[in-house]
């Protein structure tokens, strides 16, 4: 083979190159900030013996406590892992239990935001509620009677795991945290996306639809600024599917203004005629968070 | 890692298995193996591409950023005519929404329902589509001497009732209702002050340009229930309210020096302040109302003092051989804003309420006076003549940020609304008229006129009426 570089082979190059470059100047541009770290899961190999002898677990541990599963992403790797130990999983009693899904689907820590509620009620924040998803609850059933099917209700698993029941069951999960996008890599990751163009055409398009519906009160209180944030989840149509959420309820009461002067503005923007072109990418523009930042008129 | 069960890292292994990590590996060790170094640049790259192109889609999934701006609209208010309502009281509403600025009030041939009940949620599907974010209803009854009004607002997006009060007055007080629910209404959109439910102190100015008769007089800030307050057999300029709006300081031409004298609104008595030689004027009361900023001429200088109202003791708070005037306090008190032409053309200086060093604060070109401070401290309000031009603006207490609001032949004497949102000040076009009150909103988005019987200068805003 010859050594020598041909001219088909600089063309080649450079394009490839050029191309490179390109790649990264745009991509980098508008790369995304890093997603939670729920999104990548460390990898730890075992082999199947070490796996069973974790399972079996040993005589004298404490009866499990049933928690909630701690972020949606482990749900969707694995069912409530509370369930499988050994001891009789108290299991019913989940059901029963309203899921505390809602607090973990709208990303924020603290109980439902409700402004103020002495008289004269302002605008009430209704409890959140995203479309709904299907709960794990079933699927912990599912999987823990998977799981404890030759035994109901005997201390001891001695049964092995069934791979192909649980592979089954994570491609039929579904995200259960709507404002997180399916990542890169998992298998509902099928819709086309859109250029980085089209991206930023919609976002401005957003921001001058809720400009245009938000009155901010006259003046900007004193202080560190408070940008209202308001979740809203989207039908196809671009219409409101669930109540909007105020995020970030302000703690400071003279900003309870324009706390309300910005879920006014979601709601006078309902239903926003999202325009035609961007319906195939509905997935990626389902639920948004938007940002009302007061900046001050006085200059 | 250790965090995670047993069961993930099992599942994980099964995921992503130990073989995926030597993919790239083994790729490029057959690549080398199949020949030449070309083809493993060849693939690196291709691989490289096919990342970025991967990575690039997530954008739209970014959150939208909306930033106040320079579009301001009114909120719409709709004043539904109130159940029971002959004294008019939706009609004064609406009128103080019309000249609020930040609320405008619908037309109410445009209505698309009639109230039959007005504690019953209104049909906010029907308000919608005439662009109504709000919605007043409410009723009012007559009982002898007086009456009863009660409102509710309605929020039409929420479909909520946001605020609903009930009052009760004298019949003749029928107005001073209307402004509360005005204020009630326009504190619980904006969040701000309400500043319906006050009174103005001007100057009424009556008679030929060259003998005009200049008194005392006193209005609701929409210019009803005007009254004097002076004979006017001799001239009487520059009223100021009191913090409580029971006194008025102001400056008199009687014989002798001008002097400033105090007039008691329930009293109708004048007395003099202090007993000063040459002329004392610019008076103006400090927020607790125990002492009068004023100036004091003494030879060709005039110096600011301080006289407490109480004792009677005059402390000097400037001395120079300069033109002091027009002192204004802060609202905390601690601060007062004047005038100086120590620096040559008249300029704003800021200094301690005890006296002290002062600081300028005016630097652009232009002659500065007038100053006023806003009753939320934020801003100072002043006059500025600069080519022959008589600006009214607004600047911060530092100087910064400083704008104009209206500018032209002859604008004078701004006064702070008790929300600090709005301003009056007087504009005379010069020639055989003479001058009007005008009232604006300190962002200067709009300007109303104040009806008054004649011609008007010198206003000054009072609190919000106790």
């Amino acid at each position: 083979m010859s050594e020598e570089p041909t001219k088909t082979g600089y063309v080649v190059s450079g394009v490839l190159h050029a191309g490179l470059l390109a790649a990264v100047i745009f991509g980098f541009a508008s790369a995304p900030k890093f997603e939670d770290a729920s999104e990548s899961i460390p990898v730890d190999t075992i082999t199947q013996s070490e796996f069973n002898e974790i399972m079996k677990g040993e005589r004298d541990a404490p009866p499990a406590k049933v928690q909630p599963p701690a972020t949606p992403q482990e749900t969707l790797a694995y069912a409530a892992p509370e369930a499988l130990p050994p001891s009789p999983p108290p299991r019913p009693s989940d059901e029963p239990k309203p899921p505390p899904k809602p607090a973990q689907e709208t990303p924020q820590p603290s109980p439902p935001p409700r402004p103020a509620q002495d008289t004269p009620s302002p605008i009430p924040s209704p409890k959140p509620k995203p479309t709904p998803s299907p709960s794990p609850t079933p699927k912990t059933d599912a999987l823990a009677k998977l799981i404890d099917e030759p035994k109901s209700d005997t201390p001891k698993p001695t049964r092995a795991m069934d791979p192909n029941a649980i592979r089954k069951l994570l491609a039929d999960a579904k995200p259960t945290d709507p404002a997180q996008p399916a990542a890169q890599g998992l298998p509902n990751h099928s819709a086309p996306r859109m250029s980085p163009s089209l991206a930023a055409a919609l976002d401005a398009w957003f921001t001058e639809a809720y400009l245009n519906c938000w009155n901010p009160p006259p003046t900007v209180p004193a202080g560190e600024k408070y940008v209202a944030q308001i979740k809203v989840v989207f039908a196809p149509d671009g219409s409101l599917s669930a109540q909007p959420v105020l995020i970030n309820p302000p703690s400071d009461p003279a900003w309870q203004a324009h706390a309300e002067s910005a879920m006014r503005a979601v709601l006078k923007c309902n239903p926003l005629h999202v325009p035609p072109q961007y319906a195939p990418y509905f997935e990626q523009w389902r639920t948004k968070t938007v940002h009302f930042d007061p900046e001050s008129a006085l200059g | 890692m250790t965090r995670l069960g047993p069961t993930t890292m099992w599942l994980a292994a099964m995921t992503w298995g130990p073989s995926r990590v030597n993919a790239a590996t083994t790729g490029e060790r057959a690549a080398l193996r199949g020949g030449g170094r070309r083809k493993l640049g060849l693939l690196s790259a291709l691989a490289a591409l096919g990342f970025m192109a991967a990575s690039n889609g997530a954008l739209a999934v970014g959150d939208i950023y909306v930033k106040a701006g320079a579009n301001f609209t009114p909120a719409l208010v709709a004043v539904t005519p109130l159940q029971g309502d002959d004294a008019k009281v939706g009609a004064v509403v609406a009128a103080d929404f019309a000249r609020s600025v930040f609320l405008q009030p619908v037309d109410p041939s445009s209505f698309p329902e009639a109230i039959g009940e007005p504690d019953k949620r209104p049909n906010f599907d029907a308000w919608k589509t005439i662009n109504a974010q709000f919605v007043v209803t409410g009723r009012v009854s007559h009982q002898g001497g007086s009456i009863v009004a009660q409102f509710r607002l309605w929020d039409v997006e929420t479909g909520e009732q946001i605020a609903g009060q009930q009052y009760s007055g004298e019949a003749q007080n029928a107005r001073r209702i209307s402004h509360l629910i005005a204020d009630a209404v326009f504190t619980r959109i904006t969040g701000e002050g309400g500043f319906f439910d006050s009174r103005v102190v001007f100057v009424d100015e009556t008679g030929p340009k060259e003998k005009r008769r200049k008194r005392l007089a006193l209005m609701d800030m929409d210019g009803a229930n005007m009254r004097s307050l002076t004979a006017g057999d001799n001239l009487a300029v520059t009223p100021r309210f009191s913090p409580n709006a029971e006194q008025v300081a102001y400056m008199h031409f009687g014989d002798g020096d001008p002097k400033v004298e105090i007039l008691d609104l329930e009293t109708g008595r004048r007395e003099s302040v202090g007993e000063f030689t040459g002329m004392s004027f610019s008076p103006r009361f400090s927020p607790d109302g125990r002492y009068l900023a004023l100036s004091l001429s003494e030879g060709a200088a005039s110096n600011l003092f301080l006289y407490d109202l109480q004792s009677g003791q005059t402390t000097r708070l400037t001395d120079d051989a300069a033109i002091d005037t027009s002192p204004s306090f802060s609202p905390d008190g601690k601060q007062i804003v004047f005038e100086s032409d120590r620096g040559g053309a008249q300029q704003l200086y800021v200094m301690s309420a005890s006296g002290g060093m002062p600081q300028r604060i005016s630097f652009g070109e232009g002659r500065y006076s007038t100053p006023v401070w806003s009753p939320r401290g934020d801003l100072i309000a002043f006059t500025r003549v600069k080519d022959g031009q008589f600006g009214i603006g607004v600047m911060k207490p530092d100087g910064a940020g400083e704008r104009i609001l209206t500018e032209g032949f002859h604008n004078e004497g701004p006064t702070f609304a008790p929300n600090g949102l709005f301003l009056m000040f007087f504009r005379d076009p010069g020639g055989e008229s003479g001058a009007k009150i005008y009232m604006t909103d300190i962002f200067g988005h709009a300007e109303f006129q104040v009806p008054t019987p004649s011609y008007a200068s010198d206003p000054s805003w009072g609190p919000e009426t106790k």
